[in-house]
């Protein structure tokens, strides 16, 4: 009886040493010796992405994909790249997923996965100040009207399948607006929240928003995170995270940092 | 008789189908309540996940909606109350810009009220812009005079407008409350829910255990009681059947103790009777004629021993044949019996022999008695067409002392009997010693009668 015991409590005991032991190759290789995900971002446009003085990759968008990979427990790194190839990027599985203020088209939702939304938005007309109280629904459908869109963004797929006027693509929305002070386009139409903070400053009072935002489904609303199809299980990954961030706060706080309200 | 019925009986079903039932109705009882119960809290598993899914992110979204309008406000204050240009377009664009943030577009009300804050601040940001530029100065008096009434007019508006964000703030918070209570309500409720359920679950295993209780009282405790009942009987030699039971083991305990005591009847029958003439047989006499003087010892009765012999018996067997002589026993038998007190005891001692025990008599009531009954025997037997004519002698003793043994009395009664036979036969003799101590107590002595 004695001997069975001790011969018992010796086996657990040699269980209970080597079970840790068992796990403990899994737990080192997991965040350290995987490749790090890559995410594709572009960098034109602040508050949502842009590189600060010391070349560093700042903005909402950035924040929240770290914020991600951290909630993942995951090494992350940034592929900056125009906002044209992102798409391409993800479908050739080049990167994992890209905060890209995607809105959801059914063009899209064959080529990506989208996350949950990590903000919601608007669409808008932004001009020259003097046209401010304009309509901007008949602004868009004058023919002599020269409108900029980032090219293959939600507003360029609008303007070429609902307005008359002539489409102006450009790769950025920096691009766009360079074209715009220089009079080589009327309007150009882009994200509210994009608008916003380029209005605000002091050097752009002579350009405003057009009237109201553009009342169009494909235009407002959620706005998501491009993932990779090439990866199907990272899209749950991601909703969970960005469930934790908002659920913590910690997504209001980003916002906050960026944003005069919660943009959620 | 038991054994023939329980042959044509049908087949009884066995215990086994009696525990059998009251385990399924056990077992389907305390499934049919866990399913209840946990199809119910499954429910309510349901219920939390989807206030975790929908309601949650529907109160979040109320309070966001509330904080944001705190924010147009604030920003529509700084509009209208802003001290430089800068500031106030910085807020008026944020402030459009939220006048159609979809997160309002969950109420139709919120949608439609922040919304008007987009003409308004439009409005207030082009007139202040003017009324605080150089733009101002080159006005004309009357153009500036209409310029400041309007921005007068204009904070009117905003103040009323300002009550109803009020209003609405207040609107969407108690919207939130409410879907808040509601989802606790509703959790609430499907916990009561589950706790009645679980209650009355609980009352009806009670119920079920009785029932069960019953059964087995009823089917198993019962029967082995009255078996139990029907073996004490037995053995106090008592008659006690036990009612037939409804499942084939006990039915067989009953029968088995009904079998045995027609047998134990019979046996003790054999063992203390006469086959004969039925009366006790000389063994069981002499136990019962034991217990007879212990009792009179005991609370000191009376007690008369009688030992009758019938005359020339051999005679009888010799002319008539053994039958007549088996009839003569036995009518002698019967004639006796008629006669005897209901508390004295007959028993055949051997061959012709018989002994009596009376009690309560003394020598003259035991003299006159056993007189009484050589009389009948005499009658009776030439009255008879099937036995010859018989006489009898009699010896009679009667407990003296409560030293007396009862082998020591009828030994006394034989020899009294003894005495009747050498002195002529057909008649009474009353021992010596019964007549020495009849002779002290009275002065009459009747020895013998004829």
């Amino acid at each position: 009886m004695t001997f069975n015991f001790s011969a018992l409590s010796k086996m657990l005991l040699l269980t209970i040493m080597v079970i840790p032991a068992l796990f403990l190759p899994v737990i080192a290789a997991s965040p350290l010796e995987k490749a790090p995900i890559k995410i594709g971002i572009s960098t034109s446009f602040p508050p949502f992405n842009y590189k600060d003085a010391n070349g560093e990759i700042q903005g909402y968008n950035a924040d929240v994909a770290r914020a991600i990979c951290e909630k993942m427990q995951t090494l992350c790194e940034f592929s900056p790249m125009p906002f044209p190839e992102i798409i391409p990027a993800l479908e050739q599985g080049l990167v994992q997923f890209a905060p890209s203020n995607f809105l959801w088209t059914p063009e899209r939702a064959a080529r990506i996965n989208f996350s949950e939304k990590y903000y919601r938005s608007t669409t808008s007309l932004v001009g020259l100040s003097k046209d401010s109280f304009e309509d901007p629904m008949v602004l868009l459908q004058q023919n002599e009207a020269t409108i900029a869109a980032a090219h293959s963004s939600a507003q360029w797929r609008y303007l070429h399948q609902h307005s008359a006027a002539q489409v102006v693509s450009v790769d950025t929305i920096a691009k766009g607006m360079q074209a715009l002070e220089k009079g080589e386009v009327d309007y150009i139409l882009l994200p509210t929240l994009f608008a916003l903070n380029f209005l605000q400053r002091p050097e752009n009072t002579h350009l405003d928003f057009i009237g109201e935002p553009i009342d169009a489904k494909s235009l407002t609303g959620d706005v998501h995170i491009g993932i990779s199809k090439t990866q199907p299980e990272l899209k749950d990954k991601i909703d969970k995270a960005i469930q934790s961030l908002v659920s913590s706060g910690e997504l209001r706080v980003l916002i906050l940092k960026y944003f005069p309200f919660n943009v959620y | 008789m038991s054994i023939n019925m329980s042959h044509s009986d049908p087949v009884r079903p066995r215990i086994k189908k009696l525990l059998l039932r009251l385990t399924i109705l056990l077992v389907v009882f305390v499934i049919s309540t866990a399913a209840v119960v946990l199809t119910m809290h499954s429910a309510s598993l349901a219920l939390t996940e989807d206030s975790q899914e929908h309601l949650l992110p529907a109160i979040h979204e109320h309070q966001r909606a509330a904080i944001n309008l705190e924010r147009l406000e604030r920003m529509g204050d700084l509009v209208l109350y802003g001290g430089n240009v800068t500031l106030i377009r910085k807020n008026a664009l944020a402030a459009q810009v939220l006048a159609f943030q979809p997160s309002f577009h969950f109420s139709p009300v919120a949608k439609e009220t922040v919304r008007a804050a987009f003409e308004l601040l439009r409005e207030v940001r082009r007139t202040r812009q003017i009324l605080l530029s150089s733009q101002f100065e080159r006005l004309s008096d009357i153009e500036q005079r209409n310029l400041l009434l309007l921005d007068k007019s204009l904070q009117v508006r905003w103040s009323e407008y300002k009550q109803e964000l009020f209003e609405l703030q207040n609107k969407i918070i108690s919207d939130a409350t409410s879907l808040q209570e509601k989802n606790m309500q509703q959790i609430t409720a499907t916990n009561n829910m589950i706790l009645v359920v679980a209650g009355t679950g609980m009352s009806l295993l009670l119920v079920v255990i009785v029932i069960i209780g019953y059964s087995l009282y009823k089917h198993l405790i019962t029967p082995v009681t009255e078996a139990s009942k029907a073996l004490l009987a037995l053995e106090q030699g008592k008659a006690f059947s036990p009612a037939p039971a409804r499942y084939q083991e006990l039915n067989n305990i009953h029968q088995a103790v009904a079998n045995l005591s027609t047998t134990l009847n019979k046996l003790h029958t054999m063992a203390t009777r006469d086959s004969l003439t039925g009366c006790a047989n000389r063994g069981y006499f002499m136990e019962l004629a034991q217990k007879a003087l212990s009792k009179v010892h005991r609370q000191n009765l009376q007690m008369a021993i009688v030992m009758l012999d019938i005359d020339h018996f051999k005679k009888v067997n010799d002319q008539y044949g053994h039958a007549v002589g088996d009839d003569t026993l036995q009518l002698t038998t019967k004639w006796i019996q008629a006669s005897l007190p209901e508390n004295a005891i007959i028993g055949r001692l051997g061959g012709e022999e018989f002994a009596l025990i009376l009690p309560e008599m003394n020598a003259q009531q035991a003299v006159n008695f056993s007189e009484s009954i050589r009389k009948k025997i005499a009658e009776n037997s030439s009255d008879s067409s099937t036995v010859p004519a018989i006489t009898v002698s009699l010896g009679v003793q009667v407990v003296r002392e409560p030293t007396d043994e009862i082998d020591t009395l009828l030994s006394q009664a034989d020899k009294a009997l003894y005495e009747a036979k050498t002195g002529g036969r057909n008649r009474v003799i009353l021992s010596k010693e019964s007549n020495a101590k009849e002779s002290e107590e009275s002065p009459q002595n009747e020895k013998t009668t004829q």
